[in-house]
């Protein structure tokens, strides 16, 4: 059957609406590749040339050769008619009809895109990370696009909370795009899949990126935009989803940062403002964020819990750390803390490290707020 | 019968004794040099020719055949000239000696057209290989003298010219030996460089004191201009003194290498070499024909700082593997193996990440980009180095940096100490002087850890995912942060200070990377 398919797919002339109102009509991909010129004629629609390459074009060399290398490298095709092809996706026009994919598919259950740029701050990898791991952890599959940045974040974020994750490229799901994702592509296959609407051997090319992106925006029922540029392809994704009447969130951030204008114009535009990953979750009314207005931010909870700890253990030190890591600081200021006594203040830190009250990045030290 | 005359030829760091046999036949004019000489010694020819001429000696017009034996070896350099000069001379009867009288002399020297004697490079071994062979008498350079003079134990004769040297050996002219002043000892030897110009760095500071108490190699990561050059520089001024054998084994290179020439002396301080990243492997390690030491050996007893280490290329780096085991490096050709010491301290920077400012707000590259930079640096490279820091820019404005940071001489006493620890420790074991060097064996005698220090580690190795081969470095380094604090057993906050002695390693549990 799959040979049929690749046949139809590599008919010229031949596109994703027509190959759905054939394969509608005809039954199976077998049965328009065995079609009469009267079936044929019968179907409404159906031009000329195109009826003229149906019955002429009939050798399934390359189809065949196109099967063996998919099968050598475990790749699988996912057809409209698919039970795991997501539906909506036939119900906009001019999406593609047939995927290729490599790794598992599964029952569809909502599925959340996370979108971004490729060239991220650290407060849009941790918006990122959170969000992929929470919803790794409630059991919804988190969609992204396998680029470097915001995307690469979400499917690890996701893979190492234990969940599932789909990857959107824009190249033949055989080659790894951007190259330092190797590892990652193959942690995805194996507890999730890539997928791609471009046949195997083909490599990204800007033009295709585009049309990702339109795919990812039908594929998902939610849109988190993290970060995304002035004109960035996460933007566009965001404006297809928006045309799907998906809804999108964008994470809103300073006004100067030049990785956050595209995500506040969003705003401005109609996207929903992100505010934590439980949104993602439910399906969320206007009201929720009426009432998360009365809420007091979760951290401050932790925090006052975290000060209580400190005041029942009397080690003066540790507190007096504690109190000055209010900011960021360089492990040599905290000297005097211990009287210049290197050695204890290492012990110190280092123990407050692995209790994780603090974490050292090289000479900076900063306090976690606790986790609950 | 051939004029015998003893001179020495370089092999490596090592010289061996060379007999230059000269005869003259009938037959058409001309000079032979046969032994397998290079160019330097077949134009020896010329130089002979002209400086008899120019001191007033009659060059013979025979037919001149001068053996360098033995004749299989190939030699280099132009430091026969006086050699085959004398012998020539001898040969020709132009200059009466007892002959049985040169039977314990050797002459070493190149010759000027105008018959004055120059400086050559490799005396120091030459002179060593010398009174090993019972050589008496050795003549050479004026200028090699304070080089030579170096080796006890035989009588130095230092010409200025060819002439000298004649009317010596015929007893004409007393030979009263020229005074050199004594290379002044100034206690300040490394030009003004200490560490008390580095301020604001303290915790760094404690790491690289243990660096080079426990012969650790060290990985400063840091961003441009954070001061890791400045700091790398500094390392050689808190290592232990030179002792005689050390400063011998570093002349001794640098003599063969002609990087003595010019003050010919006694080298003193601790060696700091610095190549730049497009070094080839064989300037690295040593080659070349003849084999000659490369930057590792010219390193030897000191530090070895590699700049941007992640830019050197892959091959040059892990050809470091072999000689950083084994402290010497074995160079070998087909004719010939040159193997030469190469006992240095690794010192090696480099950037976190691909743009250089990692950890800071401008910093834009992705978890997966960082990691790929790192890879650069080869995994058996990084598993040679025990102490990875991030060196951070300090905060100019910030009150304490009007302190001066403490001195290298107060460094140095620590290091010392420690030092002499470990000797006592390692005493009777060959080939291993300090904690880096331990076996797996010794770790398990040397570093036992009590039931607290057991659940530390437990727990860090458990939060940060350390490699099990990450497990017998900490307990090295750890192991030194004891002996700089002369605690017999490993205590707690041993374990602590070495478990904070891999940046790169807790960095990567961090990430954010499949």
């Amino acid at each position: 059957m799959i040979t049929y398919w690749l046949w139809l797919i590599n008919l010229k002339g031949i596109g994703p609406v027509t190959i759905r109102k054939l394969v509608d009509r005809l039954g199976s991909p077998m049965a328009v590749y065995q079609a009469s010129i009267e079936e044929l004629q019968n179907i409404k629609g159906l031009k000329l040339g195109q009826i003229e390459t149906l019955l002429s074009q009939h050798s399934l060399e390359s189809a065949q050769r196109i099967e063996d290398y998919m099968q050598r490298n475990g790749i699988n095709l996912l057809t409209y008619d698919d039970p795991y092809f997501p539906p909506y996706i036939n119900e906009f026009p001019g999406l593609p009809a047939i995927l290729y994919y490599r790794g598992k598919l599964r029952t569809l259950t909502s599925s959340i895109g996370i979108v971004g740029s490729r060239r991220c701050t650290a407060y849009g990898k941790e918006v990122t990370a959170d969000a992929a791991a929470f919803l790794g952890h409630a059991g919804m599959t988190v969609v992204s696009g396998m680029a470097k940045g915001i995307d690469s974040y979400a499917h690890t974020a996701c893979l190492k909370a234990g969940g599932y994750t789909l990857a959107l490229v824009a190249n033949g799901v055989d080659i790894c795009y951007p190259p330092e994702h190797q590892m990652l592509m193959e942690e995805i296959v194996e507890s999730g899949a890539v997928i791609s609407s471009y046949p195997p051997g083909t490599r990204p090319r800007q033009e295709y990126f585009p049309e990702r992106n339109k795919l990812l925006a039908a594929w998902v029922e939610k849109l988190l935009v993290v970060e995304a540029a002035d004109r960035s392809g996460a933007l566009i994704t965001a404006e297809y989803a928006m045309w799907f009447k998906h809804r999108v969130y964008a994470v809103p951030n300073s006004i100067y940062s030049p990785e956050s204008l595209g995500t506040n114009r969003l705003l401005l535009h109609g996207a929903e403002v992100y505010l934590g990953p439980d949104q993602l979750l439910k399906k969320c009314k206007k009201e929720d964020s009426n009432n998360s207005l009365l809420k007091k931010p979760q951290k401050s909870k932790a925090l006052k819990k975290q000060r209580q700890n400190r005041c029942d253990s009397n080690k003066l030190q540790e507190q007096v750390i504690l109190d000055r890591l209010d900011q960021v600081q360089d492990i040599n200021d905290l000297l005097d803390v211990c009287n210049g006594d290197i050695s204890g203040l290492i012990e110190l830190l280092c123990r407050m490290e692995l209790e994780g009250k603090v974490s050292i990045l090289g000479q900076k030290v900063k306090r976690l707020s606790e986790v609950e | 019968m051939a004029t015998v005359v003893r001179s020495f030829a370089l092999s490596g760091v090592n010289a061996y004794s060379v007999t230059v046999e000269t005869v003259t036949l009938y037959g058409q004019p001309s000079v032979n040099i046969v032994g397998m000489g290079d160019t330097a010694v077949k134009e020896a020819a010329h130089r002979l020719e002209a400086s008899l001429t120019y001191g007033s000696f009659e060059f013979p017009k025979l037919k001149v055949v001068i053996n360098l034996a033995p004749s299989g070896i190939k030699k280099s350099g132009s430091h026969f000239d006086l050699a085959m000069a004398v012998s020539l001379l001898l040969e020709a009867g132009q200059v009466l000696v007892d002959r049985d009288k040169l039977y314990d002399s050797a002459f070493i020297g190149e010759l000027s057209l105008n018959a004055e004697l120059r400086s050559v490079s490799g005396v120091l071994p030459m002179v060593m290989a010398a009174r090993e062979s019972g050589i008496k008498r050795i003549f050479i350079p004026f200028e090699n003298n304070r080089e030579a003079s170096l080796v006890k134990g035989l009588d130095i004769y230092a010409f200025k010219s060819l002439i000298e040297v004649v009317e010596f050996l015929q007893g004409k002219q007393e030979y009263y030996c020229p005074t050199f002043e004594e290379a002044e000892k100034t206690s300040d030897s490394y030009e003004g460089l200490d560490f008390a110009d580095v301020r604001g760095q303290d915790v760094l500071i404690e790491y690289i004191v243990a660096a080079v108490a426990g012969g650790h190699n060290i990985l400063m990561i840091g961003s441009p201009g954070c001061g890791k050059s400045m700091i790398a520089k500094r390392i050689s001024t808190i290592m232990p003194e030179l002792s005689e054998e050390e400063a011998l084994e570093i002349t001794r290179i640098y003599s063969v290498t002609g990087h003595l020439r010019e003050r010919g002396s006694l080298i003193e301080k601790r060696p700091f070499r610095s190549p730049h990243h497009n070094a080839s492997m064989n300037s690295l390690v040593g080659g070349g024909s003849p084999v000659v030491p490369g930057e590792i050996s010219l390193a030897h007893n000191g530090i070895l700082f590699l700049d941007e280490i992640a830019e050197f290329d892959k091959k040059s780096l892990d050809a470091l593997r072999q000689p950083m085991e084994d402290k010497v490096v074995t160079v070998s050709r087909v004719k010939s193996i040159g193997v030469f010491p190469a006992n240095f301290m690794l010192v090696a920077a480099m950037n976190p990440c691909p743009c250089g400012y990692y950890g800071q707000s401008r910093c834009r590259c992705t978890d997966y980009e960082v990691l790929k930079y790192r890879q650069k640096l080869s995994g058996p490279i990084l598993d040679r180095i025990e102490v990875h820091k991030y060196v951070q820019p300090v905060n100019f404005l910030n009150l304490s940096m009007q302190e001066k940071g403490r001195s290298s001489a107060e460094l140095r006493e620590r290091v010392q100490k420690a030092r002499r620890i470990q000797q006592e420790r390692f005493n009777g074991i060959p080939n291993v002087n300090s904690n880096a060097q331990m076996s797996e064996a010794m770790i398990k005698e040397f570093c036992k850890l009590d039931e607290e220090s057991n659940k530390l580690l437990r727990v860090a190795f458990e939060k940060f995912h350390y490699s099990a081969r990450t497990y017998n470095k900490f307990l090295k380094t750890a192991r030194t942060f004891a002996d700089l604090e002369e605690s017999e057993v490993i205590r707690k906050k041993d374990i602590s200070a070495a478990l904070m002695s891999r940046d790169l390693d807790k960095d990567r549990s961090g990430m954010l990377v499949v």
